[in-house]
Order: C-alpha cells, then structure tokens, then sequence
C-alpha cells in the first residue's frame, strides 16, 4: 500500500493536473453513510480550496472499487488515490498546497487537530451509524443495504457492522456508552472552538485541508437527520464552528448553483 | 486513612530501566507520580492479583477504573490535575497532540511488541510468560497479540504482508516523532517547566522504543534522530523514576552475542574437514586406488 502510494505521488508528481479527474463515492441520496459522507465532502471541499476540477461519479461499490476500501478516492490520468490524506499527498506532490506559508510548528498543530477528527469524530460516527441500536435500524441497515438485493442485504450489513465492531474494539471505543461518545465529541468540538477562536480559518493564512476536514465532517453531522439528533446539538453550542462552515459553504459550494 | 481509602494501582511488572512493560501502566504510574497522589503500586505477579484485577486498574475504596483515561477523569475530580495550569488553547492543544500520539505511535508499539515475529517469538512473549504466573501468562499473553492483530488489521485492511505494514509505520512514526521534536523544541517540557498529561502520553510511547532491547528494533535508530525526545526521556527519567534498577529481572540476556545461522564455528569446519578427507583417503585405500608401501 505505502509503496503503491509512494510511487503514484512520485510519478503523478511530474504531471498536471488532468482534466477529468473523477471522485468516486457511493450514491449520497440513497446509500451513503454519515462518517463516509463527511470524508467526501471533506475531500470535495479540499479539492475546491485547490481551485482543481473534479467530477462527482456515484457508484454503488465505490467501496470495493476503492484501493484501501475506504471512501473517498480519485482517480487522475492514471492514478487512483483513496482517503484524505492520500489525496492531500498526491496534490501537495504536485506542487499545489495550500501549507505553505504554514512553519512547522504550525503544521505540527495541522496534523494533530486532523488526527483528532480522524480519531474522535470519525469514530463517533461510526459508533453512532453501526453501535447504537435505533440509528442502526432505522437508517444504517437500509441505506447501507440499499444496493444489495435481499439476502444479500442483510449478510452485506452483517458482515460490514462486525468490521466496525472490530474497528471500534481495536479502538478501544466499543465499550464506551452513547454518554461517553458524546462527551468526547463535546471535548473535540470545544477545542476545535478554542483552537479557531475569531480567525475565519484555523490559519490566518486562508482555508488548509484541515478547514475541508472539519468543514466536512460538521456539515454532514449538522444535515443529516438521524433519529439521536445529539451531535448536531452538540455542534450547534459552538457558533464559532457552525459560523466557519457557513462561510466554507457560502465560499466554495454555492457557486454551482447560481448558474 | 484506613487501609480501605488508599489508591492502589496494579500494573504489569517493570524491567529494563522502566517502571512498566505495557504502555497503560507506564502512563498511570507516570500521571501517578507525577501528580504526587499517595498511591500504592502493586505488581500483578501472584493468580490472587490476576484473578481479581486487570492491569492497569486503578482502585480507590470501592471504585475501580480500568484505563489510564477514566483513572485521569477520576483523579481530575479529586483535585489531582496535572493539566489546571494550562490555557484553554494549551489544552485544546495538548488533547490534538495526544491523539496524534495516540493515532501514530500506539500502532508502532503494538506491532514492535507483539507482531514483529523475531521480537515477540525472543523476547516479549518469553518476558511475559516469565512475569506473570500460570495460567494467567498464557491468557494474558495471548489476549495482547490479538489486541495488537486486530488494531494492525483494522487499520491496513488489504495489506497482509507484515514487511510493507512494517515499512508504513516507520514512515507514520518518522513522521509523528519529527513533529514532536519541533514542537518540543529545547524547552524541558511541552508546556513550560512542568510536565503535563501530555508529557506523560510522549513519555509513555516514546521511552518503551529507547530502553527495551528488542532483538530488531528498527525504530530505536530512528529515534536517534531527534536527540531533543531522548534527553526528554531521561529528564523524567531523573525527576521521577530515580532509583530504578537497570538490569533485567526476567531475562538472562545473552551475554555473548548469539552465533547467528550464516556464522559458522571454525572448529566445526575443522572436524567436518578432517573426517571428510579421512572419509575419502579411507575409501581410496582399501579401493586400491592410492597404494603405500607401508600397508602393504
């Protein structure tokens, strides 16, 4: 994986941006899960922060397509990326970064608030999504078996919900309750807060892939219904980052719909 | 104070110049310590303490907490916080920086101790097996590799090659340690002249790598790197753990280097030399192809 990686950053290094990028993701009216849906978005926006083209392509399997089985990823010319900070690597190896004016205190600070979404929120979501009992039966189980005839529905569902089991297990996250899920969200989102204070990004400098990430998981957490609405009202304590992705959204995502 | 209301805190056993083996009760002593709380230490060696208690817990009256996180949210009520002097940006922080260790380095650690085969087959395996009493040695021991198996699996889901994983995680940790050495800078701790929780979470993950002889640990060079962490590591080393021993208690490590298996002992070579041409000679002679006036 690393050295597959490790080459296409290298290689697509020497080449342009080409113009049919495409992300693939599964379906987001019908299929798409909340933790999954955050890292798309979260990768569309980077890729708009980047000015870079892209094409949105929903497919069913956009999963088992994916090299790391992990949503989101691109494919350029001949390359095809999965994950974030895969994609964040194989743009910055072109030359185009929105880091660079950052020292590296300051990127120091980057990389530890983006493993702090990828270890809390993320998984929170996860929890959420396959662990609370009323989430997982109302919404997860049908989206998630949406693309699947029945019974493979249900084996699908099966099989995917004792892999985040395991995940969260692994993670040490399993055994927590719903209580303690939200509380470490609440601590997240507070020092998310504390560390953006007034600034319009977390960086004077202008929006970074960390501005995406958080811009992404929030905005999902904040649209998407589901029937323990608690995180988005934990979100909501916290004007500085709803204000944020207000402005992300405004910035970068309400263009396409003027014309 | 009666016997009942003392904190008492059971961890795995010490060794090599570290108060603990496993890194959950490397942090709980360190916060212990550090934030002076009257606690006694017990080493999980007899089947009374393995039947009653997995380490570390941590045990005040009738509570008991199971991990270095709710341990710190119990001791933070009790007024033992070693994070109160910080600002509210410090600490939002400080809890960035620790799950960046946590996402980083906690994977490294696993797989150094119980996936790297040479390391788990030589060393951590037989240290374990000798620090805890039977049966629990098995369980516990068993319980650890699947633990490390599962994080390993969960995170490198189409990898099944242990060298390319390997390969990745040194990357990670480069990466992971060259940020805290910058962030580190040349100031004593991460937050001024008083360690902090954070302190504690570097320590824990990073002084494991440097003190436990690992018969390949790839990751020990790597940390030579930054000689900002190692000085770290011994500053705390010489504030709170002063007199702790610095031989092994379980292992007799070899004194003399094993001969590995390309290393061949010229005696050996002697022997089979000598019986080889007396073997030929021999069959030479009494074939008749070599004659000696003497034999005849």
């Amino acid at each position: 994986m690393s050295l597959i990686e490790k080459i296409s950053i290298e290689l697509g290094a020497q080449e342009p941006w080409p113009k049919d990028v495409k992300l693939f993701q599964p379906y987001e009216v019908e299929q798409i899960l909340l933790p999954d849906n955050a890292n798309c978005l979260a990768v569309q926006a980077f890729l708009k922060m980047c000015h870079l083209d892209y094409t949105v392509e929903p497919k069913p399997n956009a999963e088992a397509m994916s090299p790391t089985l992990k949503v989101p990823f691109i494919k350029a010319g001949r390359f095809v990326i999965a994950e974030v900070e895969g994609i964040v690597q194989f743009i910055n190896g072109k030359g185009i970064t929105l880091t660079e004016k950052l020292d590296s205190e300051q990127k120091t600070d980057l990389r530890a608030f983006m493993s702090l979404l990828h270890n809390v929120m993320e998984i929170a979501e996860l929890y959420v999504c396959w662990v609370d009992q009323e989430t997982y039966n109302e919404i997860t189980s049908f989206r998630h078996g949406s693309v699947y005839p029945w019974p493979l529905n249900h084996i699908q569902n099966r099989s995917k919900r004792n892999q985040v089991i395991k995940k969260l297990s692994a993670m040490n996250w399993y055994k927590k309750t719903l209580e303690d899920v939200f509380e470490e969200v609440d601590k997240c989102c507070e020092a998310l807060s504390t560390r953006l204070g007034d600034g319009h990004y977390f960086f004077e400098d202008g929006p970074t892939e960390l501005d995406a990430l958080v811009f992404g998981h929030l905005f999902t957490i904040l649209t998407t219904p589901l029937p323990k609405n608690d995180l988005a009202e934990i979100i909501r304590k916290y004007p500085m980052l709803i204000a944020l992705v207000e402005r992300i959204e405004k910035q970068y995502f309400k263009k396409e719909t003027e014309h | 104070m009666n016997v009942q209301d003392k904190f008492q805190l059971v961890v795995y056993d010490g060794d090599f110049h570290l108060p603990s083996l496993d890194v959950e009760c490397l942090k709980s002593i360190l916060y212990t310590t550090i934030a002076a709380v009257p606690v006694q230490v017990r080493v999980l060696n007899s089947v009374k303490q393995c039947a009653f208690h997995s380490a570390p817990s941590f045990v005040h009256k009738n509570l008991q907490f199971r991990t270095f996180n709710d341990a710190v949210l119990y001791l933070r009520t009790l007024n033992y916080n070693l994070d109160s002097k910080l600002t509210a940006k410090q600490s939002s922080e400080c809890l960035a920086i620790t799950n960046l260790v946590l996402s980083k380095l906690k994977p490294v650690l696993e797989f150094c101790y119980w996936l790297d085969q040479r390391n788990c087959e030589e060393f951590t395996n037989i240290w374990f097996m000798k620090a805890l009493p039977f049966p629990f040695n098995f369980v516990h021991t068993r319980r650890f590799r699947e633990r490390a198996l599962d994080l390993i699996e969960t995170l490198h889901p189409t990898e099944t090659n242990l060298d390319c994983i390997k390969e990745h995680l040194q990357m990670t940790a480069t990466d992971c340690l060259s940020h805290l050495s910058t962030r580190l800078g040349s100031s004593d701790y991460f937050y001024g002249s008083s360690p902090t929780s954070l302190d504690v979470v570097v320590y824990s993950y990073v002084a494991p790598l440097m003190k436990i002889p690992f018969p390949s640990n790839e990751f020990a060079g790597v940390l030579s790197m930054w000689p900002n962490l190692t000085s770290f590591v011994k500053r705390i080393d010489a504030a709170y753990f002063p007199n702790l021993p610095r031989g092994s208690k379980y292992l007799k490590l070899e004194e003399k280097p094993k001969t590995s298996d390309d290393e061949v002992s010229y005696v050996a070579i002697l022997i089979l030399t000598v019986s080889a041409t007396s073997l030929a000679l021999g069959f030479a002679f009494s074939r008749g192809f070599i004659t000696s006036k003497f034999l005849r």
